[in-house]
This record gives structure tokens, C-alpha cells and sequence, in this order.
């Protein structure tokens, strides 16, 4: 088994991670300030660069997660039988900011290109730059990557070096359970990516619905309601197929009105809301309505992430 | 009917009393939306009280007690919902003169069956009917026809915003009725795929529509050069 392999791969990322650091800090200040002095053409750049930079670490991390699938086979220390591999998905853990980051950098490049209006690609990149730079800070994927992934497999290592059988079955069934239902479950390969880019698109939105607040001009509303129907889609189908999972996953687990599930139910009504406020927009009231619940639906997708790290539960690290 | 007879008094009046049915079926969709979502509010508050005063209190019966409460504060609501979207049916298939008593039509049925045999069954009884207008709906969208009534032109959109709410007809549907049977999952992913059809052709009917136009003008130049290739071929 190729351990050696999978702790030299994850050194090789670590190297990597002043580079980022440095790069993406310096192209998200210069993004910032080429937007704020109204820099147009230099800003598109600006966004490129940034959005590049994202994508070359994206492949080392891809990298990495194909030497962990190479590297790692899970074997039954009882009989010593195959029983598969890791395929970590690469939104996980301290991957998962930079993954919404990234699309976030595909729909700010997006707008710089294909809309017409320069205020709203304006406060887009602003906002880009800002998340990159909070991303790069609070949870950089090269620092330590896959903490937690890690701290599984250099216990299983531990563990069938131990030369205690039960020690090593023990250590196995628990990563074992870990991988079938965590980390190669399908439901992990598709519920967080959908609900990641939902999540960019809907910043876009919610940024539109600023300007449709205070400008008051139709385009705003459109932009909002562009970004808003792409991210409601993938909200919705994302949620959707993530309830097969809980039902077999936590069949014997607390989920049922558990604070993660509350709070994304009400971002997805909150949503819903915004989009049957919208069906009624020249009505009396209703523009300063359907902008404010635009705005109100972000912080509320703020506060379902938050909850995750804040609120204990069965979908929580709190 | 004449372009001066369309500007009717009486017409106007038609028109904009649909008009109010539909902003005022919104406003309700909203704020019922909004009372669920303070209900969840309420919900991770007191989950987060009880995890700080006891980390396992959900393996006592505060949580017992926590479900019963939580689903009885949501459940007239959810009726609520579920009543504000089989309203929200008929009105494709209903003329505008009449979408309010029918509805009324349809929901006292539903209350009759709800005394009779319990408010499941009335439920069940209302989203069934809803389901099978939905249904209909569908159809006469695929075969153009013109007795519909929609807000917005386009078979696309018309027949994304039909199959999206036959989608979540069959979706509370599947709750309410089958969530412990066997085929609970299969009707959850048919509601699920609906749901994510519907979204998709209202949300991007003008893009589908141009490039399905896109695609069978090529075809149809594709197909002339055939035509003319083998002409040419017949000539030599």
C-alpha cells in the first residue's frame, strides 16, 4: 500500500501553499482597487487572473484527491480482502470556501463580460475580491489539507501497524463506515457542489437586489432575477436528492427539525417568496417588497451556513 | 371577439379581478412562507437552548417532545400551503369568471371529505383532484391547446410552469400518502425529476425555445443540402 506516496502528495501541496496565499491576496487587492477607481478593462484582468489562479489550485487539489484514490486501498485486517478505495470529494472541509469561490470568480467574470451594466459588475468584483481574500485567510485548502480525512487515515495507518488485531478492526469498520456513507457516497458528489454554486449565484443576486433597491432601474431587477432562478434550481435539486440519503444514512439519527435542516428549508421558502414576490414587481409596493426580500434571502443563506459550525446537530460541526 | 369589444367595461373588470385572484393567492404564498420559516427560526433556537443546557437531549424526551410541538406549529401552515397551490390550479383550466367559486367548489368537497373520513384523506382527496387538473393541464399544453389560460405566451414556459406544479402536487402528495410504503422513493424521485423539468423549461424557456429553433433550422438547411447533394448525385 502506497501510504508513503499519499504523505509525500500532501507535503507537495503544502509547499504550494505561500504561493496561493501570496497570488491570490495580491489579485484580489488589485481587483478591488482597480474596480473601486472604476478601471474597467484593467478590472476584466484582473478578474481573469484571479479566476486562474483559482482554477490552477482547484487541479493541484484534484491532484491530490487522485493520489489519495491511488494511493489508499482499504483492507479488512481480518482477512486481509480489498475493500475499496477513497474517492474524497473535493469540496470538503477546508476545500469548501474555495470551491464556492471559484464559481463565485466564474459568474464576477460572467458579469464583466456579458452585462451591460458596469456598476453591478462594479460591486460584484469588489465582493469577489473580499470572499477570495476571507477564503485564502480563514481556511486555505494548501495550509493543512483534508484535516480531518487525514487525521482518519494516519490513525488507520497507526492502526494496522499496532499489531493489535482488534485495535486495527476496531480503527477499520469506523474509517470503513466513514468512507462508504461520507466520503464515496454519491450523495457527496452531488448535494455540496450543487448547493456551492447555487450559493455564488445567489451573492450575484443578492447584489442586483441591492442596486434594484437603491437605483431603482429595471436591469438591476433582471440580473437579480437571472442569478436568482439559476441558483433556486440548483437549490432546489440540490436539496431534493440529498433526502434519500438522510433517510438511510441517518435512519437512526435526530434530523428530523434539526437546526441545519430548519434553516435550509427556510432559506429555500425565503426563496420561493422572493420568486413569487417577483411574478407581482409593478404592483404597488411591490418592487421595495421583492428587493428586500432579495436581500433579506442572502443573510439568511448566510446564517444556514453559519449554523453549520454553530448549531449542534446531526449536520452540524457546532 | 373585436379589439373595441376586448376594452369592455365588464372585460376590464374580468381581467383585473383575475389579476387580484393571482397577486393575492402570492401574498398569501409569501406570507404563509414566511410564518413557516419564523416557525424554523423558533425551531433552531430551541434545539440550540437544549444542546447548550444538555448535549444529548436529543436521546431524552425533550426531543420527543420538541418533534410533536415543532410538527404542530408547522402543520396548519403546510395545510395552508398545500391549499394555497391547489388554488393556484385550476386557474389554467377554469374560466377567470369562475376560478374563485371553483375553488371554493373544490375545497368544500374537500372539507366534506375531510369530516367524513379525516383530514389525511380530505388533504390526499384535494391534491388528488389538483393532481389530475395539473394532469390535463399538461396534456392540452403538449397539444396546443387554446382554451388555457396562462399569463405568459410559450409553450415552453407554460408547460415548465404546468409540470412544476403537478411536481409539487405529487410531491406533498407523496408525504402525506405514501411516505411509508415501498414506492415512497420511486414517487419522490418522479416528483423530484418534475420539479427540476418544470424549473428548468419556465426559468429558461426563451433559451430552449431559441435553441431548439437553432437546432431545426440546421437540421432543415442540413436537410436541403441533403436534397440538393443527391439531386446533384442524380444529375452525374
Amino acid at each position: 500500500m502506497g501510504f508513503t506516496e499519499y504523505f509525500q502528495a500532501r507535503e507537495f501541496v503544502q509547499g504550494f501553499q505561500s504561493y496561493f496565499l501570496v497570488a491570490l491576496l495580491f489579485s484580489s487587492a488589485l481587483l478591488a482597487v482597480l474596480s473601486i477607481l472604476n478601471k474597467n478593462k484593467l478590472a476584466g484582468g484582473a478578474i481573469a487572473l484571479n479566476v486562474i489562479i483559482l482554477l490552477l489550485g482547484f487541479l493541484l487539489l484534484l491532484w491530490l484527491h487522485l493520489k489519495i484514490y491511488a494511493s489508499i486501498e482499504l483492507i479488512n485486517p481480518l482477512n486481509g480482502a480489498s475493500m475499496g478505495r477513497i474517492m474524497a470529494p473535493l469540496w470538503i472541509e477546508n476545500e469548501k470556501l474555495y470551491f464556492w469561490a471559484l464559481f463565485l470568480g466564474f459568474f464576477t467574470y460572467h458579469a464583466y463580460v456579458r452585462n451591460k451594466d458596469r456598476i453591478f459588475a462594479k460591486w460584484l468584483s469588489i465582493f469577489f475580491s473580499g470572499f477570495v481574500i476571507l477564503t485564502m485567510l480563514s481556511s486555505n485548502p494548501f495550509s493543512a489539507p483534508l484535516p480531518s480525512l487525514h487525521q482518519e487515515i494516519s490513525s488507520y495507518v497507526q492502526s494496522l501497524n499496532s499489531n493489535n488485531i482488534y485495535v486495527a478492526m476496531q480503527s477499520f469498520q469506523n474509517f470503513f463506515g466513514r468512507v462508504i456513507y461520507f466520503y464515496n457516497s454519491t450523495y457527496m458528489w452531488i448535494h455540496p457542489p450543487l448547493l456551492f454554486i447555487s450559493y455564488a449565484a445567489l451573492i450575484a443576486s443578492f447584489l442586483a437586489s441591492i442596486l434594484m433597491l437603491a437605483k431603482k432601474k429595471d436591469i438591476y431587477d433582471k440580473i437579480a432575477y437571472s442569478y436568482a432562478k439559476l441558483g433556486y434550481i440548483l437549490l432546489t435539486v440540490g436539496m431534493l436528492v440529498s433526502y434519500p440519503w438522510a433517510l438511510q444514512a441517518w435512519a437512526n439519527e435526530p434530523w428530523w427539525w434539526s437546526p441545519k435542516i430548519n434553516m435550509s428549508l427556510m432559506m429555500w421558502m425565503f426563496y420561493t417568496a422572493y420568486l413569487h414576490s417577483r411574478l407581482h414587481l409593478h404592483r404597488r409596493g411591490m418592487w421595495n417588497t421583492t428587493a428586500i426580500l432579495g436581500i433579506f434571502c442572502f443573510g439568511v443563506l448566510v446564517l444556514t451556513y453559519i449554523t453549520t459550525y454553530l448549531v449542534p446537530g446531526v449536520h452540524s460541526y457546532g | 371577439m373585436s379589439r373595441k369589444n376586448l376594452f369592455t367595461k365588464k372585460n376590464l373588470f374580468r381581467i383585473e379581478k383575475s389579476r387580484t385572484y393571482d397577486f393575492i393567492l402570492a401574498l398569501a404564498t409569501i406570507a404563509i412562507l414566511v410564518i413557516l420559516s419564523l416557525i424554523s427560526v423558533y425551531g433552531t433556537v430551541e434545539s440550540w437552548i437544549n444542546s447548550v443546557k444538555n448535549p444529548d437531549w436529543t436521546s431524552t424526551w425533550l426531543y420527543a417532545d420538541y418533534l410533536n410541538r415543532m410538527n404542530k406549529y408547522a402543520y396548519p401552515f403546510v395545510v395552508a400551503l398545500v391549499l394555497v397551490l391547489c388554488m393556484c390550479i385550476p386557474k389554467r383550466f377554469i374560466p377567470r369568471d369562475f376560478l374563485l367559486e371553483a375553488s371554493i367548489v373544490m375545497l368544500a368537497f374537500s372539507i366534506a371529505v375531510s369530516v367524513v373520513w379525516g383530514l389525511v384523506i380530505g388533504l390526499a382527496f384535494l391534491l388528488i383532484i389538483s393532481a389530475l387538473i395539473q394532469m390535463a393541464v399538461v396534456i392540452m399544453v403538449i397539444s396546443r391547446s387554446r382554451r388555457l389560460i396562462f399569463e405568459r405566451e410559450g409553450i415552453m414556459v407554460q408547460l415548465g410552469s404546468a409540470l412544476l406544479h403537478l411536481g409539487f402536487v405529487v410531491f406533498a402528495l407523496d408525504l402525506l400518502l405514501i411516505k411509508n410504503t415501498q414506492s415512497h422513493l420511486d414517487v419522490f424521485w418522479l416528483a423530484t425529476a418534475l420539479i427540476t423539468l418544470g424549473s428548468v423549461l419556465s426559468f429558461y424557456s426563451k433559451e430552449i425555445s431559441t435553441a431548439l429553433k437553432r437546432i431545426s433550422g440546421a437540421r432543415a438547411v442540413q436537410e436541403e443540402e441533403t436534397i440538393a447533394d443527391s439531386a446533384g448525385f442524380a444529375r452525374d
